[in-house]
Order: C-alpha cells, then sequence, then structure tokens
C-alpha cells in the first residue's frame, strides 16, 4: 500500500479521485468521477474557481502550496510530501492525513484489491487476512474501474479471497469488462469456492474469455496442501473448483510457493500436476515474500533457495516433460542454477521491489527479479546473494 | 488458541473429517471457445470524423429556447436558426433532469455512485456531457460566464460563435468536429 501525506478538507473518507492537469479538463470529464485538479498558479486557482462556481462540484483542488490552498474555499487536498502523478487514481483519507495511491500509469503491475477476509489460513501469507466485513471494498472497486484514466493491458484482483464476495465478485469482472474491454484480467484466488456448483455456474457461465485463474496448489496429497493452507479439506475443495474451472474451460496458472514442506514433495507435486490437471495454462514457481505469516513461521518459510537447486530442477523438468509452461517468480539468478534462468521472472510489483548493494555489478541485473523490498529489513534473503560475471554454466 | 498448527503430524491426527464429495459437479454447458486476446489501439487524433455525433442540425433542432438566439447571438455572425423544429423531442435533452450537477454551493464530499461507461450512455446523455466538456474549454478560455449545465442554449451559442471567429473556423455556433478539435474536446462517442 503506497501512502502519501496529505492533509484535505471537505472530502469524503475514502473518496477515490483521478488526478488531472486543469488542460486536460475538456477531453476527461465526466460528471460521475471526482477530479483532483494540480493547481500551482493563481491564474490556475482562479481558472479552477470559475469552473466550480460554473457548476462543475465534482472538482477537487491539489496542491503544495499552504498559500494557493488558503485562498480556496472548497473541496482540496495539501500534499505534504511526495508526488501524485497526472492520471493516479488515489483514495482520500482525510483521517489519517494521508492519500493512497490505488493505481499509476507508470507501473507494470496494476491490481484491485477486493477484500481482506479468507478461507484458508497458510502459514507463508504475505496478507494476512482479518474477519472484518469489509463490503466496501465492492463499491470501492466498481469506482476504481470507472476512474482508471486508461485501459491497462493486465488488471491483477486480489484479497484476501475474492470469491468470498460471491456474485458481487461477477459484478465487479463485469463492471471492470465494461470499462476496460481490452484489459485481461488475472484473478489470485484460493479456487477453493468454485467447488460449490451452484457458486461456479454462477461466476462462470458466460463470463468474458479475458480472465486468468492464479490457483496455489502445495502438494500432491491432501494433507500436506491442508497443513500449508492450515485448513482439513481444502485440498478437495482446490482440486474440484480446478476442475470446475477447466468445464468452463477457463484459464488457470497453478502457483506454488517455495517454502520448506512444499519444496520436501516438489518433483512429486509438479508429477500429480502433470498427470492430474494437465489442462493448465502455465506453473508458476515462486519464491515466498519475506512478509505476513512468513516471518511468524520462519521456520518453516525461511529457506535458502540455492540448498533447493536439485528439487527446483527436478521438479521444473518434470513439468517441461509433459509439455506444462513454468515460470520462476520472486527468485534472483544467484539463487538459481542457470539453466533455469530463461524462465525466471521479473515478477516483483515494481513499487516493491529492490536491488542491494550486493547486486552492484553483476550483469544480470537488468533481468533479474531483485529482492522484496522488506527483505533486508527482516535479514531474509532467498539465498546468500553473488555477483554474476559473464557465462555460467550449471 | 494458536493461529497455526505447525507441525504436519499434529495437524494431521487432530484432523476432523469433513466430508467433502458431497458437492456432485455440476451439469455443465457446451464449451466455449477461448478467443484471442484484443489488441490495444493505435495512437489517433483526438477527433475523427465521423466521432462527433451533435455536430449536425439534429443536436439542437428540438429546443425552442434557441429561436431567441438569433437575437442574442451578437450581429454579423452568418448562424441561422433551422427551419424546422421537432417538439416530440423530450425536453431532458437539455439537461433539466435530476442529475443535474450543476449547485455551485456544494463541495465535493461525497463519492459519486460509479458511472457507465461512455459506450453505455443513451445519445442524451452523451450530448449533455459533450455540452458540458465544451462549456467548459470556454469557460476556462474566459469565453463562458454562464452555467455548465450540458443546456447549449444561447449563451452557449454565441460563445461557441466567438471561439469560432478567433480561430477562423465557420461561425456556425455548432459543435462541429473541428471546434472540438481547437477547444481540445474529446467527442462523446
Amino acid at each position: 500500500m503506497r501512502l502519501i501525506s496529505a492533509s484535505s478538507e471537505n472530502l469524503a473518507e475514502r473518496a477515490i479521485l483521478r488526478v488531472v492537469q486543469l488542460a486536460d479538463l475538456p477531453r476527461e470529464w465526466s460528471a460521475d468521477l471526482l477530479f483532483l485538479v494540480s493547481i500551482s498558479t493563481p491564474e490556475a486557482l482562479a481558472e479552477l474557481s470559475r469552473l466550480f462556481l460554473a457548476g462543475l462540484t465534482n472538482l477537487v483542488l491539489l496542491t503544495t502550496q499552504d498559500g494557493i490552498a488558503s485562498q480556496y474555499s472548497h473541496a482540496k487536498m495539501i500534499l505534504e510530501d511526495g508526488a501524485l502523478d497526472v492520471g493516479d487514481v488515489v483514495a482520500c483519507l482525510p483521517s489519517q492525513r494521508q492519500v493512497q495511491i490505488l493505481f499509476r500509469k507508470s507501473d507494470i503491475h496494476h491490481t484491485v484489491f477486493l477484500t481482506n477476509r479468507c478461507n484458508s489460513n497458510c502459514l507463508m501469507c504475505s496478507q494476512p487476512p482479518t474477519r472484518q466485513v469489509d463490503d466496501w471494498l465492492i463499491d470501492e472497486a466498481k469506482l476504481f474501474a470507472a476512474h482508471l484514466p486508461i485501459s491497462p493491458p493486465i488488471i491483477g484482483f486480489t484479497g484476501g479471497e475474492p470469491l468470498l464476495l460471491g456474485t458481487a465478485f461477477k459484478q465487479i469482472l463485469d463492471c471492470f469488462s465494461d470499462f476496460h474491454p481490452s484489459s485481461q484480467f488475472e484473478v489470485l484466488t484460493n479456487g477453493r469456492l468454485f467447488s460449490e456448483p451452484s457458486l461456479a455456474a454462477e461466476l462462470l457461465t458466460d463470463i468474458r474469455p479475458n480472465v486468468t485463474w492464479m490457483i496455489p496448489l502445495y502438494g500432491h496429497a491432501d494433507f500436506i496442501h491442508d497443513f500449508i493452507v492450515q485448513t482439513h479439506g481444502a485440498f478437495e475443495e482446490t482440486i474440484e473448483g480446478l476442475l470446475a474451472l477447466q468445464s468452463f474451460r477457463q484459464l488457470i496458472q497453478l502457483r506454488i510457493v517455495l517454502i520448506k514442506p512444499v519444496l520436501e514433495v516438489l518433483p512429486e507435486l509438479c508429477d500429480f500436476i502433470a498427470y492430474n490437471l494437465p489442462f493448465v495454462k502455465e506453473v508458476a514457481i515462486m519464491g515466498c515474500e519475506p512478509t505476513g505469516f512468513a516471518l511468524a513461521n520462519a521456520d518453516l518459510c525461511q529457506v535458502d533457495i540455492a540448498d533447493w537447486a536439485e528439487q527446483l530442477e527436478e521438479g521444473v523438468s518434470r513439468l517441461h516433460r509433459h509439455r506444462i509452461p513454468v515460470l520462476l517468480m520472486n527468485l534472483p539468478h544467484c539463487a538459481i542454477p542457470s539453466k533455469l534462468w530463461p524462465i525466471a521472472h521479473q515478477s516483483i510489483s515494481d513499487w516493491k521491489q529492490v536491488y542491494v548493494d550486493d547486486c552492484e555489478g553483476c550483469d544480470l541485473q537488468h533481468q533479474c527479479a531483485g529482492l522484496f523490498v522488506w527483505s533486508d529489513n527482516v535479514g531474509w534473503r532467498p539465498t546468500k546473494l553473488r555477483k554474476i560475471k559473464g557465462i555460467e554454466l550449471s | 488458541m494458536k493461529r497455526f498448527v505447525t507441525s504436519l503430524t499434529a495437524f494431521f491426527t487432530g484432523l476432523n473429517v469433513v466430508p467433502s464429495f458431497a458437492n456432485s459437479m455440476p451439469t455443465l454447458p457446451a464449451s466455449r471457445p477461448i478467443l484471442d486476446p484484443p489488441m490495444p489501439v493505435t495512437l489517433r487524433p483526438l477527433n475523427l470524423p465521423g466521432d462527433n455525433l451533435f455536430a449536425g442540425h439534429r443536436s439542437h433542432s428540438s429546443h425552442s429556447s434557441h429561436r431567441s438566439h438569433r437575437s442574442s447571438s451578437g450581429g454579423g455572425t452568418t448562424y441561422r436558426a433551422p427551419a424546422r423544429t421537432q417538439p416530440s423531442a423530450p425536453s431532458s435533452l437539455y439537461g433539466s433532469g435530476s442529475s443535474n450537477p450543476t449547485d455551485p454551493g456544494r463541495a465535493a464530499i461525497v463519492s459519486p455512485t460509479p458511472a457507465k461507461p461512455q459506450t453505455q450512455l443513451s445519445d442524451a446523455e452523451k450530448k449533455k456531457l459533450q455540452v458540458m466538456r465544451v462549456q467548459l474549454a470556454l469557460t476556462s478560455l474566459g469565453l463562458y460566464s454562464g452555467s455548465i449545465d450540458g443546456v447549449l442554449g444561447p449563451e452557449t451559442r454565441e460563445s461557441i460563435t466567438f471561439f469560432q471567429r478567433v480561430k477562423d473556423l465557420t461561425p456556425s455556433g455548432k459543435m462541429t468536429s473541428e471546434t472540438l478539435t481547437a477547444l481540445g474536446v474529446m467527442a462523446v462517442k
């Protein structure tokens, strides 16, 4: 969550706004949206006042200068540090004197947060769930869809467990499809609720063909998967959910997070996928994000990936043997054998990704996933980092 | 109670057997082919000739108040009121409906309800939005001092005509594509 200090007046808690320049208003203005108009000169302020008084009450002053803000008596936001870009979509948090950036054009990854509730309790969860009802996120997601100034190629939906929203989740997907028909959607869900035939039918019948479902699978036997997600019966539900998705011809990416109990069975898990779930589009094998529950269960989650190179190579080769594409995510090149570099992706969202001092001078930095920005705060790196020079063969 | 059972054996032996085969698979409809992903659109000018739905007479022929326009539009204009009127057209076309956002005293303290995508607006809503954007641009330029209400009334026409004359366009008082582009207004499609 990206936050910037800002005070605001006459703005509702969690009002959603799009940042614009005054000059762009004739192109972008619409009565149903809120616009945060960036102003830095008295002339521009006079123009904004004129527009507001002429009836455009959905314009909000955005400035960094107290002098300008003090001359304006309508809704306004004063940035105290950082900056907002034109085209940003933000949520205003007056009670915390902050503004949250929900969307920024220059980002590579764009996600919509749908709920913080979850029906699993994974050992390495990076986003620990809460129980509170957060239905207001449903309306916020729809407003967000309307405020997006462009249609990004890919929009991710995440939680929590989005399927807990039930049919409201379908409404959200439809809303995004209406506003952004050219975008592809990626939904992070454990898929367990698709084991409920009525919900699967309701959500997946006539769904537009632009969704990829990203479903985690952590074991080839029920007790391993159930243990890792800390929920009895989860494995059966996940498999039923995967089969339901396949019966609706949906695109599926399976996701495997590399923590100790998973690494121990990785080749067997990959065999299980190849023999029983050969319809999946791809399998993403990913490093554990050192935050949230992963810190609480560090003894199970914190591993040196380099120690498990053989397991990793074996798992990948078993999937490849069955022509199932594999992606490696969140793993720096120095943590994995060089023969796996071609399938390693720069997957960490840009705003939470870093390279550290040890990466300085490494030949492969430009194609390396790097580290999560909080890695060093908690003293947890995926392996002992080293610089890679020239060609290495493994 | 602890939030996690961190030993696999302890987790397994604490198992309460829940029959999860209870749900049978649904009867499913025939499969649908997966379409190719849509490609992004290329760069294009602000307004192409076909974009502007409201350039012609249709856009203002039904409003009776513009009859007074001839006297108020200033001398020298070549604009002529359309010969025909269409009294059957709804008057809400000119934005007197309840969704009229003109309320200068009110600050934007409440989030609006989610908008409809532009493509799903009715023609009347599209027209109102386009008129409002034109009024907005004219207000920014200091050429229009009326309220931004989506009503293409005499004052708005007069401003458009003035702008057209300044820009050496045909001073018709209409929202032609050239006028929109010169104003930096995106035609509402």
